[in-house]
């Protein structure tokens, strides 16, 4: 029986159609100058003997299109016919659950693995939210929306492993390599040990192809893309167990010996010199940018927590939050942001240290309700501002946590209403569909 | 302009720079003999659109000698597209990717390059029957595939039924 299209796959066709057309960006300047730089080289390189050039060319095509089309064609061929498929994937969880969708919910506080019988394993760290898409013969499809996960993909002739991280797709080769992605200050990080990955996503150069030892760091917000070597290697280095990755420098440059350096430092060290103090005035927004967490925390303690707290402008106060989240010392961040609040209650940044305060509630034992709270509050002031969908859709996961889905169905149908492309809704769907 | 059709064609900003190079190549190379240079736009739209066409036809080929599956969208450039709305254009492109070239082509010309029935007949060196048959085809064959596929029809149908 086939399936006969209503008006309503039309319009669900129109508005795929323009999802896709506007989903297009312009070209950006600099793939139009190297663009015109490659057609620049070729038509100069052609020049000489172009004719004669091109029917040897052609000769050549023509000779290596018949073996390319004939060698794979048969090798296919008796691999289709004569060889064994490969078995289905199928995997075991530990330290979580499946629920309706494929997100993963953490059961403990140790994190959520997943052990592939192709000797594949994923292994999420504590706090991270991720999503299994597809796992069919062919291959499987993780998501990873905030956090850190760690892959150890086993290769296989036709098989085929996509991981999105946050708006990044990582095409992988068979690897080990670990990601993150911050959605709240939009920073991406993909550290490959082993193998070979291809990252795509809204990075300035296109797809990226990544080998054994790189690193890619992007910061979206910044428009900042590296690559650098990354000496330090492995995962189990103290740095590599940051839960968010740093910004980094300039746009998609080669690895230099300062980034060699500076990754030796580790994954979140700057590979520029730190700004410090200029002219007496701290700075630590753009330490904070460079990573640097751990000399901001140390200026603090130097000037004194309640001196700082008591001077530091504004926009430092936002960094010291941020540095002490990041070191998970909630503590320290809980009085930056409250400082923050009551110093300068009309910034900006006020309304911004009351989300920020739920997320270092929530990270805190027992916290969930006091996070709430404050998100509660953040929507009330700023119900359309710059984070109410992730207010939003952190109280709905909250809610469900302490209080079940009967409570946290309204504001699923709330969070769909107003945000229904947003990152919470796949798990307001998944809610709803369970009555 | 034709890296931009480049992309909607093919789903891939890596290809798109390639086909938009080698049109590029070909309208340096072919230049002189463009005797009228309002035509230049047009000379650039079907170079561009022969350059896709071989392209679409290499990958259906290279598709079928493999055994391969459509292929996945590598990368736009999208810069605003959250994961949700990057799953629903992931299998609306696995949907573009199942069409003939001939009728995929027309669908982008015509829906999202929104260029006119007899301007595609002329680029694709088509008649405009042609391309209407084309285009209905294309047409029928995604509303029927997306009525198939849960996540887009009942995504659609869900906020369609909202008031």
């Amino acid at each position: 029986m086939t399936t006969r299209p209503d008006p309503s796959d039309s319009a669900a066709l129109d508005k795929l159609t323009k999802l896709y057309r506007d989903g297009t960006e312009e070209s950006s300047s600099a793939e139009m100058d190297r663009g015109l730089d490659a057609i620049l080289g070729r038509v100069a390189a052609g020049r000489p003997h172009g004719r004669a050039k091109l029917r040897w060319s052609l000769l050549a095509a023509a000779a290596v299109l018949a073996v390319v089309v004939a060698v794979p064609a048969t090798s296919t061929l008796r691999a289709r016919w004569f060889a064994p498929a490969p078995p289905l994937l199928a995997y075991e969880i530990a330290g979580g659950q499946v629920l309706e969708g494929g997100y993963l919910r953490e059961s403990g506080r140790a994190g959520v693995s997943l052990d592939f019988n192709d000797g594949s394993k994923v292994a999420l760290e504590p706090g991270t939210r991720g999503r299994i898409r597809e796992v069919e013969r062919a291959g499987a499809r993780v998501a990873i929306e905030h956090g850190r996960a760690s892959f150890q993909i086993t290769p296989r002739a036709g098989r085929r492993w996509l991981v999105d991280v946050g708006p990044f797709l990582v095409t992988v080769k068979g690897t080990v390599f670990t990601v993150a992605w911050e959605p709240l200050t939009e920073q991406f990080e993909l550290r490959l040990e082993r193998g070979r990955v291809t990252v795509s996503g809204p990075v300035s150069a296109g797809e990226i192809t990544l080998r054994a030892g790189q690193r890619l760091a992007v910061n979206l917000a910044k428009a900042e893309t590296t690559i650098t070597e990354d000496v330090s290697g492995g995962t189990n280095d103290d740095s590599a167990k940051a839960r968010a990755p740093e910004p980094s420098r300039s746009a998609a440059t080669p690895a230099s010996a300062a980034d060699d350096a500076a990754a030796d430092k580790g994954p979140f060290a700057s590979p520029s010199p730190s700004p410090g103090k200029r002219g007496g005035e701290r700075r630590w927004s753009d330490e904070l940018a460079h990573g640097q967490w751990d000399q901001i925390l140390s200026e603090a303690e130097r000037s004194g927590i309640e001196a700082t707290l008591g001077t530091a402008s504004s926009e430092d106060l936002l960094a010291l939050a941020d540095a002490a989240r990041y070191r998970r010392r909630p503590e320290l961040a809980r009085s930056a942001l409250l400082a923050e609040r009551r110093r300068f209650p009309s910034s900006p940044r006020s309304l911004e240290a009351i989300y920020l305060l739920g997320r270092v509630e929530e990270s805190r034992p027992g916290g969930f309700g006091d996070a709430i709270g404050w998100y509660d509050r953040y929507l009330a002031r700023a119900p359309n501002g710059a984070f109410a969908g992730e207010a939003l859709g952190r109280k709905l996961t909250l809610t469900d946590e302490l209080f079940g889905p009967a409570r946290a169905r309204p504001l699923a149908d709330e969070y769909l209403r107003r945000f229904p492309s947003g990152s919470y809704a796949g798990s307001a769907r998944a809610l709803l569909s369970v009555q | 302009m034709v890296l931009r059709v480049a992309r909607r064609g093919l789903g891939s900003a890596a290809e798109a720079e390639d086909i938009a190079q080698e049109v590029f190549f070909r309208v340096f190379r072919h230049a002189k003999s463009l005797q009228d240079p309002e035509r230049l736009r047009s000379f650039v739209y079907s170079v561009t659109i022969r350059a896709l066409q071989t392209e679409l036809r290499r990958r259906k080929l290279t598709a079928w000698l493999h055994f391969e599956e459509p292929q996945a969208l590598s990368g736009l450039g999208w810069r605003s597209v959250d994961m949700e709305t990057r799953e629903l254009l992931q299998r609306f492109h696995v949907l573009l990717e199942r069409l003939a070239p001939r009728e995929r082509l027309v669908f982008v010309l015509r829906r999202m390059e929104s260029m006119t029935v007899e301007e595609i007949a002329a680029a694709m060196e088509l008649s405009e029957s042609t391309v209407k048959r084309s285009m209905a085809r294309a047409s029928t064959r995604l509303s029927r595939w997306i009525a198939a596929d849960p996540l887009l029809a009942g995504l659609y149908r869900e906020e369609g039924s909202r008031p």
